[in-house]
């Protein structure tokens, strides 16, 4: 296999060519890995602006695609710590010096400034490498942590309602199957239609499965107990943006008070804040083949819907149910606070 | 053991010593037709039985006449059917059956029955030997009527067995894959008998859509024809929308009310109504009624009904059509343009506006404020089946109106620059909840969000006395195969077998129901009301017409 580069990755992004978020964290993974492993540097520092570049050319190009930005700053946190127990104490800090309470502050210049890690220490190289590794290791088990709590948050003859494909879904209702009996329906998700996908993988396995259109969302919510949902990513305000369908689907179960749990590993918790970033598909997407419409019809397809953070009731991940308020202090415990590139 | 408690206190009532002989051989006799019996078909003779022995009561009639009845539920134990004709002999006779009872035994022959016929031959008179005859005779006629219907019963009892057996199995289903709301569903789906297409979970009480309209030959003398092409329109979805099926019912009745003929010493009023019902009920099996035609219809019979019975039949039939000519111009067309002026003048220039889907009222209303000055651009949300909003958009973009077209799901995308969110509604109800095409609550909802002002335009005559509460207890389903072939690319026709599989359910709602809390105005040809002034229109206008329901 060609040791994987930067230009093919960011191709690859482009092109859509990943099938899930899941493939796109593990790409990203065994990029920085080889980053950090064969790239020519010397001291933390260097390491650390190599992996920020990363982030910066992605971010320059794609900056919808939070996933492999959030990988690099997962790994520039890992730098930054096991330099620091490396060095034994003598932390890597800001001019700031908030090493012991880090909080998520957004720097206005730009977050320019890395922490110093000027020291060249030997086994820094493996010791990130075995760190890198054990993040692989938690990355490729979330599914499994996740699909696993499903059988506590289900209970029998509920109405659980869903909407496009998701993995992670699939698997946590999937578990939850085997033990409870329950009727899924399931929105179908236009333009994207990945809905049908979602039910046929639902009624294989045995769950009672309707499919349902999305302008039906509202008037199905009322016998509706639960709302359970995956996402693309998970905003530092606690909301969502995810595929469109899912802000409607959240108003109405605001409406009707039904509780809307959102599965997600902690690789899609992101730094940035707002839904500032839409990306529009093609309008052909949605009108009907040999249909002709005048030219002065303005057509368009948002790609992505945000939820606004108290529509979410609570974000089941790896290790626990995280609550939209809770997001923000999550996100200081898996970044680097100093290392954010705007 | 009820039905036995229950006769037992009857004979109690009753005088005589025989009476506890008898009771003990009704007792017996029971027994065996508890045993012999179904337990339906043999609900159905008890329960006549009771009415013949009330009668008897009344009428003094001896022990014997129970037995009698006893008889008649022991001989047919082997065939249902049987006890048909005899319910017809008890329910037409109202004298004593001794002589009947007698013939019965000497033909059918059973063990009871046996006993007391030896006490009933003594002490006959003439009179009786006549009445012998008679009920040899309609005994043998009604003989005839049973081999008929024994083939009718027969098919009751495998229907009944089925049905019983499939509600079992539904049970069994639920229980094992669990339908969420099992207590609902489960009421649903053991409630309706189980025909051979299924329910949906949660949906079980809506009927799937009709694959072929009922069948009626072509001149038949029941359903005119231009019904009849109607009914076959509307299930194909050729005429679709309420307003135009409003017009292209009330246009198919007044053919048939020219065409009507009174026959002779009839009243034209009530037999027109009879006339009317069945063509109703086709153009109801074709595709259920919206609230809109059933006011319209409803409008018609309260008409008909109201026709003097001296009336020449000419002026009757001219009042009816300029009625049913009026009540179109009234109420739609006239109506529709009052909207669209009231309407067209809460709006401003440059406003943008979003609407769902097609919609007569909202063009015209677009139309009336362009010639106003204030250009509006409109923004047209559309749900992907049926994509109804295409046809609004050409519509709109003829008006030289700048027009945008989004899908359903993109509206929080868009509704920062949206000013106002206005749709038509199918029907009013009575507690101010909107009935709409599926995907107006969307709207609704997320003018809600943003707080922009959600304007419902409706025709009075779709005010009606219903309260819903929510979408889905009075509903229509639509065609689930649209949706299954909906999507382009890969995931089109993925679910086309949902049909045979079990766990695979796919559904389409026609309609849906807007909370009264989310509406800010209701824009009526009588003026712009608050949606607690729906009950007040209702009994102002419509009270007669529209009943007590």
């Amino acid at each position: 296999m060609a040791p994987p580069t930067k230009q093919d990755f960011i191709n690859k992004l482009r092109l859509e060519k990943f099938e899930s978020e899941q493939s796109k964290a593990e790409e990203s993974l065994a990029l920085l890995e080889h980053i950090v492993a064969n790239a020519s540097w010397q001291t933390g520092s260097e390491l650390l602006t190599l992996l920020r570049n990363v982030d910066i050319e992605v971010s320059a190009k794609l900056p919808w695609e939070t996933t492999p930005r959030n990988m690099v700053q997962r790994a520039l946190k890992i730098v930054v710590d096991e330099y620091s127990s490396c060095v034994g104490g003598v932390s890597a800090m800001n001019t700031s010096g908030h090493h012991t309470f880090p909080q998520v502050t957004m720097d206005p210049t730009g977050g320019v400034e890395l922490p110093k890690c000027d020291q060249a220490l030997p086994d820094l190289r493996d010791r990130v490498l075995e760190a890198l590794a054990e993040y692989r290791a938690e990355l490729e088990q979330s599914d499994e942590l996740i699909a696993v709590q499903g059988e506590s948050k289900i209970h029998n003859d509920e109405v659980i309602l869903t909407f496009d494909w998701c993995g992670l879904v699939l698997a946590f209702l999937t578990r939850a199957a085997k033990k409870r009996h329950f009727h899924v329906i399931v929105a179908e998700g236009a333009p994207t239609y990945q809905g049908h996908r979602m039910a046929e993988s639902l009624s294989r396995v045995g769950i009672q499965t309707t499919l349902i259109q999305d302008c039906a969302v509202f008037p199905m919510m009322s016998r509706v107990n639960k709302v359970i949902i995956g996402t693309r990513t998970v905003l530092s305000n606690g909301g969502i943006k995810t595929d469109l369908g899912a802000a409607a689907l959240a108003s109405a179960a605001k409406f009707y008070c039904v509780p809307l749990y959102v599965c997600t590993p902690t690789y899609k918790f992101s730094r940035i804040s707002g839904e500032e970033v839409n990306h529009c598909g093609s309008g052909s997407a949605i009108i009907p083949i040999n249909t002709p419409l005048p030219s002065s019809v303005n057509v368009a397809v948002s790609k992505f819907d945000y939820v606004p953070p108290e529509n979410v009731t609570s974000f089941i991940t790896n290790n626990r149910g995280i609550a939209p308020s809770y997001v923000y202090r999550h996100l200081s415990e898996l970044y680097d606070p100093a290392a954010y590139h705007v | 053991m009820e039905r036995k408690a229950r006769k037992q206190a009857k004979k109690a009532k009753k005088k005589g010593g025989d009476g506890n002989e008898e009771s003990k051989q009704q007792q017996t006799g029971k027994g065996k037709t508890e045993d012999k019996e179904g337990q339906e078909e043999s609900s159905k003779p008890k329960k006549t039985v009771k009415v013949d022995k009330t009668e008897k009561d009344v009428k003094k009639e001896t022990n014997k006449s129970n037995k009698t009845v006893k008889v008649d539920k022991v001989k047919p134990a082997p065939t249902p059917s049987t006890s048909v004709p005899n319910k017809k002999e008890e329910n037409k006779k109202k004298t004593p059956k001794e002589p009947v009872q007698e013939k019965q035994q000497q033909t059918q022959g059973s063990e009871v029955g046996g006993d007391e016929a030896d006490g009933a031959t003594g002490g006959k008179s003439k009179a009786e030997l006549k009445r012998e005859r008679r009920e040899k005779q309609e005994a043998q006629r009604l003989a005839k009527m049973a081999a008929k219907t024994k083939a009718v019963e027969e098919k009751q009892p495998k229907k009944k067995v089925e049905s019983q057996a499939d509600k079992k199995s539904s049970t069994v289903d639920k229980k094992k894959k669990g339908s969420g709301d099992a207590g609902k569903s489960g009421k649903e789906k053991s409630g309706d008998k189980k025909s051979t297409k299924r329910r949906i979970p949660l949906l079980g009480h809506l009927t799937p859509p009709a694959l072929q309209a009922p069948h009626a030959p072509v001149n038949s003398e029941i359903i005119h024809p231009a019904v009849r092409t109607l009914g076959i329109k509307m299930k194909d979805r050729v005429i679709d929308g309420s307003t135009a099926r409003v017009i292209s019912t009330l246009v198919a009745l007044k053919k048939l009310i020219n065409d009507y003929q009174t026959p002779e010493s009839c009243d034209l009023s009530r037999d027109l109504a009879e006339k009317l019902a069945p063509n109703v009920e086709y153009l109801n099996a074709c595709r259920p009624q919206a609230v809109a035609m059933d006011n319209a219809i409803r409008f018609l019979k309260h008409k008909v009904n109201s026709i003097a019975p001296n009336m020449p039949e000419g002026q009757a039939k001219d009042e009816l059509r300029t009625a049913i000519e009026d009540y179109i111009k009234e109420n739609i067309t006239l109506a529709s343009s009052a909207i669209a002026s009231h309407a067209a003048y809460l709006m401003q220039p440059n406003d943008v506006i979003l609407t769902f889907g097609y919609s007569g009222l909202v063009c015209e209303m677009v139309e009336a404020a362009c010639k106003n000055g204030n250009i509006v651009n409109v923004v047209v949300a559309d749900s992907p089946q049926p994509p109804s909003g295409l046809a609004m958009v050409q519509r709109l973009a003829s008006l030289q109106v700048p027009t945008y077209y989004r899908l359903i799901t993109d509206i929080t995308n868009v509704m920062d620059k949206v000013t106002k969110v206005v749709v038509e509604a199918e029907a009013v109800m009575m507690n101010g909840a909107i009935q709409g095409l599926c995907g107006t609550t969307s709207l609704a909802l997320a003018a809600a969000t943003y707080h922009k002002p959600f304007i419902v335009l409706c025709h009075t005559y779709k005010f009606c006395n219903n309260d819903l509460t929510d979408s889905i207890v009075v509903n229509e389903l639509g065609d689930a195969d649209k949706v299954v072939w909906g999507p382009k690319g890969s995931n089109a026709g993925l679910l086309a077998g949902w049909q045979e599989t079990r766990n695979l359910n796919v559904v389409s709602l026609v309609y849906d129901v807007t909370p009264a809390s989310l509406v800010t105005v209701l824009v009526t040809e009588q003026s712009v009301l608050p949606t607690s002034a729906v009950p007040v229109i209702i009994r102002r206008n419509y009270a007669d017409v529209l009943g007590q329901d």
